[in-house]
């Protein structure tokens, strides 16, 4: 059989991209349509005539004919109008259109769940059923989100360019933020279904990859998050047991840690220490790097891994890091000042904490630690009533009769 | 004896991710190629939806048409030693595995 060159997954995304940024936003339905139909007259076409010498560009060609014809059709475009903004195939052009689709996925106007079906939808080439099945949705609600999301950005006027000057940075950063957001959508769903939740992560991490060797993303904090993700998938296969139920990083078998992954997330992490910039993935990698490392968790560098907590909530403070860091206080200084942070962080952040499934969790497993099994078992008590997540209460549940 | 298979109405491709598109593309390359390895490939096409009718009245009738279910949308064909044999080749045509239909047709007899 022959062997394809071409993606098609890549090439959806360039294609449209390119056909987007010319034809405008308000085309992006018609175009998505006219990519579709390009695969298709690839499958009738390629096995009579063979595979073209350059599959990309006939794709990208037929797929804009495809689009052009559309127009005309629905008088959109007169029949012998000039003003037609096709253009030939250019590769570069089509990787700037790509990386332009994925600032405005990124874009202002849209909250972080509607940015991560946008992207996973037109950058990442997953169908809608797809991404309902990694995002534990139905179709229904995933193809509504997105044409919400078309709309919002039409109406926010959002356009195909790069961000200059001082809005770089921050468009940059909120890029960056959209894909972590999506790694986490797969990596922390704790039901679903497991291989699903692994191609999100995948596409994440591709995502980044293709951003970071753009001629727009080479910033320290890209290689950074891509160290961060590449340590966390490293993980994904132990974090479920057989049963499917959710297994600790302590009781991780590290066997099953992917090592190819680890060894390129410290290459990745050093790639990012140039330059002055530490951003919250520099400081998260860190981290996730001491416990890759590690040979368990007991023999975990937890001073190293309490001080990186230090920067992490001095510098990115959010409750959920402080809670974390309890655990590190504790195995670097004992059980006792992990309590007694512990009780600080819950005091400071009642209100949210309080309904926190994993600050009742973390509270309890510092009291075991302790021998208050009594108490711990009243703090599992609480975290049973924080969750709805079957495969949390299992969890928990297990964890109680253990007790 | 020459056969012809005539694929209609697969519409099942606009609920396809991309990958699935690329994987139905490696089918039917395949299936291409095993016509070609046997040495029985001898034509095939994707045909486009236009449909120009011309019948005893003059009277011509444009498309393309809403209804695709009874459109052939492409052909292959090739040669085999009878029907039985070019009925088991026409089972594993990939139209069959997205929602299409395939009339199998032989050359005349003489």
């Amino acid at each position: 059989m022959q062997q394809l060159e071409v993606s098609f997954r890549r090439e959806a995304s360039r294609i449209l991209s390119r056909l987007v940024s010319r034809f405008g936003l308000a085309n992006q339905d018609r175009a998505e349509d006219a990519v579709q139909v390009a695969f298709l007259r690839a499958m009738q076409a390629w096995p009579a005539q063979g595979t073209p010498p350059n599959p990309g560009a006939w794709l990208y060609v037929v797929a804009q004919n495809i689009l052009i014809d559309g127009l005309r059709r629905e008088h959109i475009y007169a029949p012998e109008s000039t003003d037609i903004p096709a253009a030939e195939f250019d590769a570069d052009a089509l990787d700037d259109a790509e990386l332009q689709m994925l600032f405005m996925c990124c874009h202002r106007s849209l909250d972080d769940a509607s940015t991560t079906c946008l992207i996973l939808h037109t950058l990442c080439g997953l169908s809608v059923s797809e991404i309902a099945a990694g995002l534990l949705s139905s179709s229904d609600a995933i193809s509504q989100r997105i044409v919400r999301a078309k709309r919002k950005l039409r109406e926010a006027g959002a356009s195909f360019s790069f961000p200059a000057g001082d809005q770089l940075d921050s468009a940059r950063q909120l890029v960056l933020r959209a894909i972590y957001l999506m790694f986490n959508e797969g990596y922390l769903a704790s039901s679903g279904d497991a291989l699903v939740r692994s191609d999100l992560c995948d596409e994440a991490i591709l995502l980044v990859e293709r951003f970071r060797t753009s001629r727009i993303g080479d910033a320290p904090a890209a290689d950074a998050l891509m160290a961060l993700l590449l340590f966390h998938r490293s993980r994904l296969p132990s974090r479920t047991a057989e049963d499917g139920s959710l297994v600790q990083l302590a009781d991780q078998d590290r066997s099953l840690w992917d090592r190819a992954r680890i060894s390129a997330g410290f290459r990745y992490l050093e790639a990012s220490l140039r330059g002055n910039e530490l951003s919250r993935y520099h400081i998260e990698a860190a981290i996730a790097g001491c416990h890759a490392r590690a040979a368990s968790f007991e023999e975990t560098d937890w001073q190293e891994v309490r001080l990186y907590f230090a920067d992490l909530v001095g510098k990115y403070p959010s409750p959920i890091a402080r809670l974390n860091e309890c655990v590190a206080v504790a195995m670097a200084e004992g059980t006792e000042a992990g309590l007694e942070l512990w009780r600080k962080v819950v005091a400071a952040d009642r209100r949210m904490l309080g309904e926190y499934v994993h600050s009742h969790t973390i509270h309890g497993w510092l009291l075991e630690r302790q021998g208050r099994n009594a108490e711990a078992r009243e703090a599992l008590c609480a975290a049973l009533q924080h969750t709805r997540n079957e495969r949390e209460k299992r969890f928990i549940a297990d964890w109680l009769t253990r007790l | 004896m020459k056969f012809v298979i005539l694929i209609k109405g697969e519409d099942k491709w606009a609920e396809l991710s991309p990958a699935q598109m690329q994987e139905g593309l490696q089918k039917y390359q395949a299936f291409a190629a095993r016509l070609r390895e046997e040495g029985r490939y001898v034509d095939a096409e994707g045909l486009d939806a236009k449909i120009v009718s011309i019948g005893s009245e003059g009277v011509v009738t444009d498309g393309p048409f809403a209804e695709t279910k009874e459109l052939v949308g492409g052909y292959y064909v090739f040669t085999a030693a009878d029907w039985e044999e070019a009925t088991a080749i026409a089972k594993d045509c990939p139209a069959l595995q997205y929602g299409g239909a395939i009339e199998l047709r032989a050359q005349m007899s003489y």
